[in-house]
């Protein structure tokens, strides 16, 4: 029973299921940002970038802070200290992600598109 | 918890009148045709003793599309206990499944539709097919997380209340933490919107009609579900002298705030289940 257990965390409680979505986005757009600066300033491939998800990136970077703020919001209802500090930290590293992806959309501009 | 200090009339007269002006007289014909619609409204009807207990899991989902007044009347002119089954004298059960189950299993479907047809995949040079992935994604997490069914388990001949997923107790507790509330919400023109909601501590809100905007209606139908039921019913102002208390908290008799209700001659309609504290 003990592995049903586990599995029935995953179908209650709100606020831990909002704030885990938003890590495990976190980590998803922490590696594609990485791999962009990798081919930006390291090897220069600017064709290997992802420019052409730009639009699915930045939907995807709002929807985890939003559910990180809602998480937050959950867990701030709770009096569990170490809950309210993980969804805090968790929503001020998706913001952080979000203003470090717009820097650098702005330093890649013009290398966007390339027309000969 | 509503109660009433007698010895305070002007409290009592501004705790009467609720703020919203849309609250009409209450005519005195349409009491009679609720009381034509339940005909055995002083009689509770127990049903035979089902092998199963709550054969109709998704009876909340046609409540979620279609709940008017009317419509939650008639289901409890067949069904007195609605939504309720009653296993024993004084025990019942509901079981449901959340109707996340079929907004989540829908959102699947359509995204799936989407991704394999190609219909979104590409903007104006933009790889815009992750939208219908991600779609699909949060129909299968609502699909999921809505299959387990949910059992909620009303025992008064024990005095708890009883709240299981699939099998796994979520939370028991005493009685007098569930409740039917009439909750009110209004719009920009500030005309008042009714909902009546069968809630608790620790229970997912279970909304029984939805945006009524007839109040009386709405409070017979709170009253009566609430003694069938024999759980307590609030207003939807906090303090309001129109709370049916059934159960009050332990040791809430004993503290000096709390007066006793010398006259019902407001609660007519409400029969004498009240606890004598």
């Amino acid at each position: 029973m003990r592995w049903r257990d586990r599995l029935a965390v995953f179908f209650f409680p709100q606020g831990m299921i909002l704030t885990m979505a938003a890590l495990m986005l976190f980590f998803i757009h922490l590696s594609i940002f990485a791999s962009d600066v990798h081919n930006f300033y390291v090897t220069h491939n600017y064709d290997r970038m992802s420019f052409r998800y730009t639009v699915v990136l930045m939907f995807s970077k709002v929807i985890s802070i939003c559910w990180a703020a809602m998480g937050s919001l959950y867990a701030e209802m709770t009096d569990d200290k170490f809950l309210r500090c993980f969804s805090l930290t968790i929503l001020i590293l998706n913001g952080a992600m979000f203003f470090n992806r717009l820097s650098l959309e702005f330093l890649a501009i013009q290398y966007r598109e390339e027309n000969h | 918890m509503g109660f009433v200090n007698p010895a305070q009339p002007s409290l009592d007269c501004h705790l009467a009148s609720l703020p919203c002006h849309c609250l009409r007289a209450p005519a005195p014909s349409w009491a009679a045709i609720l009381e034509a619609l339940f005909p055995q409204v002083r009689k509770g009807r127990i049903s035979s003793l089902p092998t199963t207990s709550g054969g109709k899991p998704f009876q909340l989902w046609a409540l979620g599309l279609f709940c008017t007044e009317r419509n939650l009347a008639k289901r409890l002119r067949s069904n007195s206990f609605y939504p309720f089954t009653e296993q024993q004298p004084n025990v019942f059960v509901l079981e449901y499944y959340l109707d996340t189950l079929w907004k989540g299993t829908l959102l699947f479907v359509v995204c799936l539709l989407l991704v394999s047809f190609g219909l979104v995949s590409q903007v104006r040079k933009q790889e815009t097919w992750g939208f219908p992935a991600y779609g699909m994604g949060i129909g299968l997490w609502l699909m999921i997380s809505s299959l387990p069914r949910r059992r909620l388990v009303l025992n008064h001949t024990r005095g708890v209340y009883h709240f299981s997923i699939q099998g796994r107790t979520v939370c028991q507790g005493p009685m007098h933490l569930v409740y039917v509330r009439l909750a009110l919400s209004s719009d920009a023109y500030r005309r008042c919107f009714f909902q009546l909601v069968l809630c608790g501590h620790k229970l997912e809100p279970l909304v029984l009609v939805q945006l009524s905007e007839r109040y009386e209606q709405m409070e017979y139908l709170g009253r009566h579900i609430a003694r069938k039921l024999n759980i307590n019913y609030f207003d939807s102002l906090a303090s309001s002298y129109r709370h049916v208390v059934r159960h009050w908290p332990l040791g809430a008799a004993f503290s000096p705030g709390i007066a006793l209700r010398k006259t019902r001659a407001y609660d007519k309609l409400s029969s004498g289940s009240d606890l004598d504290v």
